[in-house]
């Protein structure tokens, strides 16, 4: 039995809980409780999951996606060569046998480059999303939350950052901070976290208006306590859909980067680097499967991205309709 | 007061016989309504009580035609009024008889308000609606002495205001203005008076009477408040899980209840005019209407029923109880349960008690 | 004060009828901000300067209509919401004028219960969760002992210990609501202040929880600051009455003395106004309809506020305002009182 601790005379709460449950009385009845106990628990996060299981697209799309993530990680397995082997016999050759999908200006196989290239958009993709909803949503929960100058500071911020042409300020910073991987991850969050920034605000601003805030301030919970217990879990449905489409975006970004030949460098591969060789009308009209795999991974990677990006909006937010 | 024609004779203005409503959602569907079977007499005000869930607004709402369909599907009937039934009209014939042969008056009078249209446009547009020959002289005319009739003050200066420059109690009135511009034959009133404060839903109480005597219109007051019922009604109906379980007329229902779901409302309402030790509390809560059950819906929360095998099986169908119906197994038990619901509160849950 | 010091001051319970809480002069103003520029324009005062008292074990209720200030004062009582004006004083401890960290053992003591059962529970959080926090915030217990505690508490609304791990979306209204009691009570609190806990309740769940807090309150040697609107609650469930009015309180004393002998125009017309669940009553000609709207908190009527809609309104009515001996047992701020008993 817990005792009321602490010094003083106190009412043995227990005490009077359990005598109080061994009458028995009849003042509270609650019949319907043994029908809520037959059922499992259902966490809003379930029902989510289920609502999502129904959209046939997103879900075909996670599935896209999962396997791109999965041809990326075991790349070295699933490829048939090694997608930096110059063989300089073969140059720019037509699929075959031996190259199911040709073999590039440098002899190597395209197929291979393609399965490689996934691991450089997949990264980028999902570690800017990363980064930059992580930077927006501490931000946006600091300023819906605290409000006053605070906010005004930071949403001012938010207006600067999207007010600059991002395309062209991403393009300066990469070839001023020079090109690889962990450059562009930060430069695009750089460029994608006021986004993520502005709808934790608009949630936070949401949700501190409910009850049980009240109810957490009355119980002597800090500001941070209730941001984070709180207000955090509320905002994860919508920060989840950003997110996605974010990564979508950025994967977007890195091709472009690439293509420009601020990418990632040679010879690694990257989906945007072999879209570089599409500049001449030669590549273009003669010879389709140097430009049109990667093409084609890059569209359909986004676009299942922003399938999965769909489904999830419908599984938090059922009052959608499709 | 003026009191309801009682003879039998006079035909029913508005007749309803087994409505059934059904509202069919992605994962399961709700019998909102499920056979109900009343009918109302020109002049005379009906009550409609229950909870949430009992299908009393939904009833009335898919009579006017006015629930989305899908998902609602309303089937059974015929619902006859005046002679034809309501429930095989086009939307066309039904917009016709909405708002001049029966008006509508809601709990949120922001609801029935257009706000960027200032309110006298909207009442005149309702009267001009229904009679093109009306001229928007004419009509603005007719609209202030409604106003003014309703106890809007300043109704020449109040015609052009906008809704969000009413009070509350005011929109409401405004709210009934334009429902009696044209002269119906029946009201319905849906919870008018639960949004408003105590001494404003006096008041529209208050003109509601007067409403009625002027119009000589019939009223359907829709409501959860067993005090409203008492001060208004003629007839009542006590609503549960979309089935009527007691229908009577006024006096009786407070003075000899003849269900165990009436007696535990009256016993469950705490009362200024009387000391209760504690109030009677019906235990559960309203059931799942997306569950249909088998038997009678309430017996699972019923004093009276305690668990027995009719009461689970079989559905009590209304049948006569003292001068009104009730839909229980045990309508001669009903003394008894009374007098147990009685002895918990402290003090006789009937009217002429003690 | 050292901590264990302060503890045994305030954690310790009063016998019944001991003052536990003291409000004087409270006023709260809600400033009225120009949309372009966000200057201050005027202010609303949402309580204007209203004192009572609240003994252990007692239920005071708090009535009025919509913008009285009723629901202000009790967040303002729990500093949820600050006071422009007056002071709050807890068991001889001035909680007006503390600091977050020093109000922190106190919240210990107080807690609320609100009125929404739809957002007063986070969605998101399992009902044990929920009830848990407060103990975790303030370190009372963890682990199996911060189980049973949960346990024991959900028993003691009426709910079972299996709800625990269930979502606040899987109960209905009343059943949230005894969530919130069961939140409110975690604390073991001597004092609860309830929002309007019944109103948004269907009336037969209402009765439910209406019996469970009669209960709770006589077993835990609560006091309850109960704030509503509907008349026949409050007077079913308190033992002395405070009638608002746009930011006033213009009457209190006992429940009876309230509802045999009110002696405030308004609090007539309140009581006249209720519906009684008796056709029997009809047209006995004696209720009273106010007449007009109540008047916009951001500019009340000189001297009595009530003036502009009572029917024994006089010049000095317009001119001085009345004023609440609150010294007195039953207490009214008038010029002119009804002095004979009303008949019931």
């Amino acid at each position: 039995m817990i005792r009321d601790t602490g010094p003083g005379t106190g009412i043995d709460v227990d005490a009077v809980v359990e005598a109080s449950i061994a009458a028995g009385e009849a003042t509270i009845a609650d019949l319907d409780t043994d029908e809520i106990v037959a059922r499992p628990p259902r966490s809003p996060f379930r029902i989510a999951v289920h609502r999502f299981m129904k959209h046939r697209l997103a879900l075909v799309s996670a599935l896209v996606v999962a396997l791109l993530g999965l041809m990326a990680v075991f790349a070295p397995i699933v490829a048939p060569a090694d997608p930096n082997a110059v063989d300089l016999s073969s140059l720019r050759t037509a699929p075959s046998a031996g190259h199911l999908l040709g073999t590039d200006s440098a002899g190597r196989d395209v197929l291979s480059r393609i399965i490689y290239g996934a691991r450089v958009s997949l990264t980028v993709g999902i570690a800017a999303a990363i980064s930059a909803a992580g930077l927006g949503t501490v931000l946006g929960l600091i300023a819906g939350f605290t409000r006053g100058w605070v906010d005004t500071i930071i949403m001012r911020i938010v207006d600067i950052f999207l007010s600059f042409p991002s395309l062209i300020v991403i393009l300066l910073l990469v070839a001023i901070l020079g090109p690889s991987v962990s450059t562009i991850v930060v430069v695009i969050a750089l460029f994608e976290w006021p986004t993520s920034c502005r709808i934790v605000r608009q949630m936070t601003l949401a949700l501190r208006e409910h009850d049980f805030v009240l109810a957490a301030r009355a119980s002597g919970s800090s500001n941070l306590r209730i941001m984070r217990r709180h207000i955090l879990s509320g905002v994860m449905s919508p920060l989840t859909v950003v997110t996605t489409l974010l990564s979508a975006q950025a994967i977007l970004l890195e091709a472009a980067l690439s293509f420009l030949g601020l990418g990632v460098r040679q010879p690694q591969a990257s989906w945007g680097g072999m879209l570089n060789e599409a500049q001449s009308i030669t590549v273009l009209e003669g010879l389709p499967w140097l430009w049109l795999p990667p093409g084609i991974a890059i569209a359909a990677t986004v676009l299942a991205i922003n399938f999965i990006g769909d489904g999830l909006r419908d599984a938090f937010d059922p009052r959608q309709t499709r | 007061m003026a009191a309801a024609p009682q003879d039998a004779t006079t035909a029913p203005l508005l007749s309803v016989s087994d409505l059934h409503v059904t509202f069919h959602g992605d994962e399961a569907s709700v019998r909102a309504v499920r056979g109900v079977t009343w009918d109302i007499r020109p002049g005379e005000v009906l009550g409609i009580v229950g909870e949430s869930g009992s299908g009393k607004s939904v009833s009335v709402s898919s009579i006017l035609g006015l629930l989305p369909s899908p998902p609602a599907v309303v089937s059974g009937g015929p619902v006859t009024f005046q002679g034809r039934d309501l429930l095989g009209m086009s939307e066309r014939e039904l917009r016709a008889i909405r708002g001049k042969e029966i008006a509508m008056i809601f709990q949120d009078p922001m609801t029935a308000f257009n706000p960027v249209q200032t309110i006298g446009r909207q009442i005149a547009e309702a009267i001009r609606v229904h009679d093109g020959s009306v001229s928007r002289a004419a009509a603005r005319d007719r609209s202030i002495r409604l106003l003014d009739m309703v106890g809007v003050p300043s109704p020449r200066a109040r015609f052009s205001q906008f809704p969000h420059e009413y009070s509350g109690g005011m929109r409401q009135r405004a709210m009934i203005a334009m429902a009696i511009a044209n002269g119906p034959k029946l009201l319905i009133a849906d919870e008018p008076t639960t949004a408003l404060d105590v001494t404003i839903q006096a008041q529209i109480l208050e003109l509601l009477e007067v409403v009625r005597e002027e119009t000589h219109a019939a009223t359907i007051l829709i409501t959860h408040d067993l005090g409203v019922i008492a001060e208004v009604a003629d007839r009542v109906l006590v609503m549960y899980a979309g089935k009527v379980v007691e229908s009577t007329t006024i006096l009786p229902l407070f003075q000899s209840p003849r269900h165990p779901y009436t007696l535990g409302l009256l016993g469950s309402l705490p009362r200024l005019d009387a000391r209760m030790d504690t109030l009677f509390s019906i235990p559960g809560q309203p059931p799942d209407m997306a569950r249909v059950t088998r038997g009678c819906a309430f017996a699972p929360r019923c004093s009276l029923s305690r668990g027995r095998a009719e009461c689970r099986e079989r559905e009590p169908e209304l049948r006569p109880a003292g001068v009104g119906w009730s839909a229980c197994h045990f309508i001669d038990e009903m003394e008894q349960a009374a007098r147990k619901v009685s002895g918990e509160v402290g003090m006789d849950i009937r009217v002429g008690g003690e | 004060m050292t901590d264990t010091a302060l503890s045994a001051a305030i954690h310790n319970r009063l016998a019944p009828g001991e003052q536990l809480l003291r409000v004087e002069n409270l006023s709260v103003e809600f400033p009225i901000k120009s949309t372009i520029l966000r200057r201050t324009l005027g202010s609303v005062q949402a309580v204007a300067g209203i004192s009572f008292e609240l003994r252990a074990g007692e239920t005071l209720g708090l009535v009025g209509e919509s913008g009285c200030g009723k629901s202000t004062t009790g967040l303002a009582v729990l500093r949820l919401v600050d006071a422009s004006n007056g002071s709050i004083t807890f068991r001889g401890h001035r909680l007006s004028t503390m600091s977050g960290a020093e109000l922190r053992p106190f919240r210990r003591e107080m807690q609320i219960v609100l009125q929404d059962p739809y957002s007063s529970l986070d969605p998101r959080l399992t009902v044990r969760s929920i009830i848990a926090e407060p103990i975790r915030v303030h370190r009372l217990a963890e682990g199996q002992a911060l189980r049973d505690r949960v346990d024991k508490l959900l028993e003691l609304v009426g709910l079972r210990p299996e709800h625990g791990s269930r979502f606040p979306h899987e109960f209905s209204g009343g059943q949230r609501q005894r969530i919130g009691i069961a939140r409110a009570l975690a604390l073991r609190p001597q004092l609860l202040v309830l929002d309007e806990p019944v109103s948004a309740l269907d009336v037969s769940i209402q009765a439910q929880i209406v019996n469970l807090l009669e209960r709770l309150q006589d077993e835990l040697n609560l006091a309850y600051l109960f704030i509503a609107h509907d008349l026949s609650v409050v007077n079913h469930i308190s033992d002395r009455i405070a009638v608002m009015y746009l930011g006033k309180i213009v009457e209190v004393g006992s429940r009876d003395e309230i509802k045999a002998g009110p002696r405030h125009p308004y609090t007539k017309a309140l009581l006249s106004a209720v519906p009684i669940p008796d056709p029997t009553r009809r047209g006995m000609g004696n209720r009273i309809v106010l007449e007009g709207d109540v008047p916009s908190p951001a500019s009340p009527p000189s001297g009595c506020r009530f003036r502009t809609r009572c029917w024994k309104a006089q010049e000095i009515c317009a001119q001085v305002e009345p004023t609440l001996d609150h010294e007195a047992g039953h207490a009214v701020a008038c010029h002119f009182p009804e002095t004979a008993p009303a008949d019931s």
